[in-house]
């Protein structure tokens, strides 16, 4: 009997320690569940908050293209606020005080759990706390965590979902100025407008048999990624333009050898139609007619033939250096037929054609360079035009240059446009281009026309108005502060504009008091007006 | 030793359950005004009931003094009433011998249960020969202190304050009431209960459920119900949210109240919610409870300003105001 006290106390003990594992465990499952349900609805709701950022900026860029280097810093900053933001607030503890509490009000406990933990944190050495504890144990028996923690998704949730969603959709638009910025796609540092693209394509297709082609593309490449900028972008191209057209003047010359070589070929009934063909420029067409008259040789009356080889041979002595293989090819046709040679005639006269031919391949490639050239400068001239738009002041709009102001209507030439690449055109229509592309001379119509931007000629003229007379406001006298209230300074004190006797003349007391106004208003009536001062007696 | 706790917990709401059925065979309604007079009983406090007249306060304290079996005395406060016709005093007497002995004549104050009956009806000075009885269970007369018999309950009755030849309770009188309970006009079916009862040749009786020792023992087994330091500290935060321009103060309390509870009210909170946890069959105090038992506990104590009391603020919507706003956890 005596032993059996220690022994229910023990068992006293192990049951208490029982219920307080009990109530441990339960509040501890409670804890991780209430933990990873906020996390949820923390991340949820960030989220929600976070998404709206990136999806606004995409709408945005959907509108005015967001450069990469500028979508990649926004997004990347959004993306560590954001990860910075998630960590701090997904840092949840969760004590078992409040799992006891949550759980409390979830299974309508009234405050029995968190009593229960409250006194296993604090024990006490009390029947009525173990019958408690007990009781809580039997009450907690009943529970089931998983129903009262269901982990229902958090409506956050479908928010955070609509907004990546979106997003996502935003990006996969098919729409030609959208970038997708799941492929690390986004607008170049510069864009090259629509017609600037143009011009640029069409300079790359015209010059496209050769290098300048591929340092244009370099140009526009390294501007469109903001290797450079648009100023050493026009310089560039002002450069190309420069060595493009180096060849125009070899065309130039080409045109006027023919030309020379047509004034002497005239002379000849044969090879008259060649001279035209060569006056016109048109070299391909002489090289046909002089081999239609090589293949007419052989029933060429004799005169002709003379006149023939007396035209070819002052040609090919008159005709410029540049087309020295042509003036060779004429020589031997000259000496065949002072030969009277007609087989070695024809012979020398195909070759001729046949020089004529290369020099129609020559001109046409140095055509199409000066197209490209022509093309440039539009570029070069827009480009400038871009740059200066933002710089452009509505005054400056408003108010033209004196250039613009002698009625120059276009072809006005940019400020760092080539000098050498010709005069502009000038003809008073406004469209054609201000690049002073050269087109004298070639007689080539250029493809695409393309003008100034149009600009409106204001001039401003001073005008005066004139006033009406009109009736005017009636004069209003406005209370003094010293007509509302007495002054604070004493009457003596004050500095008087009256003379002596003026002084006099108030303050005698025989003077009736109502009539000291009348008298005042005398002096002051007789004061001279000039002087403003008082009155000299 | 658990089911020890478990029958003493079930008897104490046997006991309770007899008495306020007792009880409820007299009073028609006021269910909760009886639970509450008898909690405060239990809770060794006193009880101030305030209605206007013929609402059966007076029938509620009589028949709860049938209910127990204790000494009752009534005193019916009356303008002219003085401090000395409650609490006796010496009288000179002639002895067997011849010789004049100075006796202590007691008055009415000697009573387990004591209904002060119209209390605002006496003077101040009357009303505070109370204050020694009320709160040290003792009463001064000379040089002699005389100890009451234990249980002591008092049972106030008032009138409204707005009715003619009242005076208003001191301050240091209102803390001493655990409780204070408003009686309110019975509803038509209650009514008809009433004069069922009351208008035949036959009048209900009660017995006698309660004695003296019971009730001292079930005192015990409220103080004995533990409470959590959580719960115990709402009850001090509703407490000190009372009070104008403090931390804790509830905004209504900071506007319309000149001062508020005095830890009386705290006490009375945790006592009260003690009994309301055992009335529930539970061993602990819940926040429940102290919500339960915070209108009777601090209505009283709830002293408004002069703003109060000229737009006509009860207490007891601050004290809506503070139990709404007081957080159960920080």
């Amino acid at each position: 009997m005596v032993g059996s006290l220690p022994n229910r106390s023990k068992r006293k003990n192990r049951g208490a320690m029982a219920d307080k594992d009990f109530i441990i465990g339960l509040l501890e499952r409670v804890r991780r569940r209430v933990r990873s349900e906020q996390r949820f609805k923390v991340i949820y709701a960030i989220l929600s908050g976070a998404l709206i950022f990136p999806v606004l900026l995409k709408l945005i860029d959907l509108f005015s293209p967001i450069k990469g280097l500028a979508v990649v810093v926004l997004l990347g900053i959004w993306a560590v606020a954001t990860t910075v933001w998630l960590i701090r607030r997904t840092r949840i503890q969760v004590s078992l005080d409040q799992a006891a509490e949550n759980l409390d009000r979830l299974a309508h406990l009234q405050d029995q759990m968190k009593t229960a933990w409250w006194f296993i944190d604090h024990p006490q050495s009390s029947e009525w706390v173990d019958v408690h504890l007990q009781r809580t144990v039997r009450s907690a028996g009943t529970l089931k965590v998983e129903t009262l923690y269901p982990g229902s998704i958090p409506k956050t949730f479908h928010r955070a979902f609509a907004l990546m969603a979106v997003f996502v959709i935003l990006n996969f638009l098919p729409l030609s100025e959208n970038h997708n910025w799941f492929f690390l796609q986004g607008a170049p540092p510069f864009q090259l407008s629509r017609t600037d693209q143009a011009l640029a394509d069409r300079a790359k297709k015209l010059l496209e048999k050769s290098d300048a082609a591929k340092e244009l593309e370099k140009i526009i490449g390294d501007l469109e990624h903001g290797k450079i900028s648009s100023d050493a972008a026009q310089q560039q191209i002002s450069d190309l333009r420069q060595q493009i057209d180096g060849g125009n003047l070899e065309l130039s010359n080409i045109l006027d050898g023919l030309a020379s070589i047509a004034n002497q070929l005239e002379h000849s009934s044969a090879l008259a139609p060649a001279a035209e063909a060569m006056s016109a420029g048109n070299a391909a067409e002489a090289a046909e007619e002089i081999r239609s008259v090589g293949e007419n040789l052989g029933v060429t009356p004799e005169d002709v033939l003379r006149e023939m080889q007396k035209s070819m041979s002052q040609a090919a002595v008159n005709s410029p250096a540049s087309l020295q293989e042509l003036s060779k090819r004429m020589q031997e046709t000259s000496d065949s037929l002072k030969n009277n040679d007609p087989e070695a005639g024809k012979v020398a006269l195909d070759k001729l054609a046949e020089s004529l031919d290369k020099l129609a391949q020559r001109m046409k490639d140095q055509q199409q360079q000066s197209q490209a050239s022509k093309q440039l400068a539009d570029l070069q001239n827009s480009l400038h035009q871009e740059a200066a738009a933002g710089e452009e002041s509505a005054e400056a709009q408003q108010s033209p240059s004196p250039a613009e102001g002698a009625g120059k209507e276009s072809g006005a030439p940019s400020p760092n446009s080539n000098p050498s690449a010709g005069t502009p055109s000038g003809n008073g229509q406004g469209s054609k281009s201000s690049s002073g592309s050269n087109t004298s001379g070639s007689g080539l119509p250029a493809e695409l026309s393309l003008g100034d931007t149009t600009k409106l000629d204001v001039q401003l003229k001073m005008e005066g108005l004139k006033g009406q007379a009109g009736k005017g406001g009636q004069p209003q006298d406005f209370e003094e502060a010293s007509k509302q209230e007495r002054s604070a300074m004493d009457y003596r004190n004050v500095p008087s504009q009256l003379n002596p006797a003026q002084k006099d003349a108030l303050n005698q007391n025989r003077l009736p008091r109502e009539q000291r106004e009348i008298v005042k208003y005398y002096f002051e009536e007789i004061r001279p007006r000039s002087a403003g001062g008082p009155i000299k007696q | 030793m658990s089911t020890a706790i478990e029958q003493q917990v079930e008897g104490f709401q046997n006991q309770f359950t007899a008495v306020k059925q007792e009880i409820a065979k007299v009073i028609v309604g006021y269910d909760d005004i009886i639970e509450c007079a008898i909690m405060s009983l239990l809770a060794s406090g006193h009880v101030l009931l305030e209605g206007v007249p013929g609402l059966g306060k007076t029938k509620l304290v009589s028949t709860l003094s049938e209910v127990v079996h204790l000494k009752f005395s009534r005193i019916q406060f009356t303008p002219d009433l003085m401090p000395a016709d409650i609490t006796g005093t010496n009288i000179v007497r002639e002895g067997e011998k011849g010789e004049k002995i100075l006796e202590f004549q007691t008055g009415p104050i000697f009573a387990n249960i004591v209904l002060a009956d119209e209390v605002n009806r006496a003077t101040p000075k009357t009303q505070s020969a109370l204050l020694e009885a009320m709160e040290e269970q003792t009463v001064s007369v000379g040089k002699t202190t005389y100890k009451l018999e234990q249980p002591f309950f008092v049972l106030a009755t008032q009138n409204p304050l707005e009715m003619e030849g009242t005076y208003p309770l001191p301050e240091a009188q209102l803390d001493r009431f655990f409780m204070k309970l408003k009686v309110e006009y019975p509803t038509a079916g209650n009514m008809s209960t009433i004069l069922n009862r009351t208008t035949r040749l036959e009048e209900p009786h009660v017995t006698r459920v309660l004695d003296g020792p019971q009730i001292l023992d079930m005192r015990k087994t409220v103080r004995s119900v533990p409470i959590a330091r959580p719960i115990q500290d709402y009850a001090v935060r509703i407490m000190m949210a009372t009070h104008p321009n403090t931390p804790l103060s509830n905004a209504l309390a900071t506007r319309y109240a000149r001062c508020g509870s005095s830890p009386r009210g705290a006490q009375a909170l945790v006592v009260g919610g003690k009994i309301r946890a055992l009335l529930n069959n539970r061993v602990y105090v819940s926040c429940d409870d102290i919500r339960a038992v915070a209108y009777g506990a601090l209505r009283h104590r709830l002293l408004l300003n002069f703003e109060g009391e000229a737009e006509r603020i009860d207490t007891d919507t601050i004290i809506k105001g503070i139990l709404e706003s007081t957080p159960e956890t920080l």
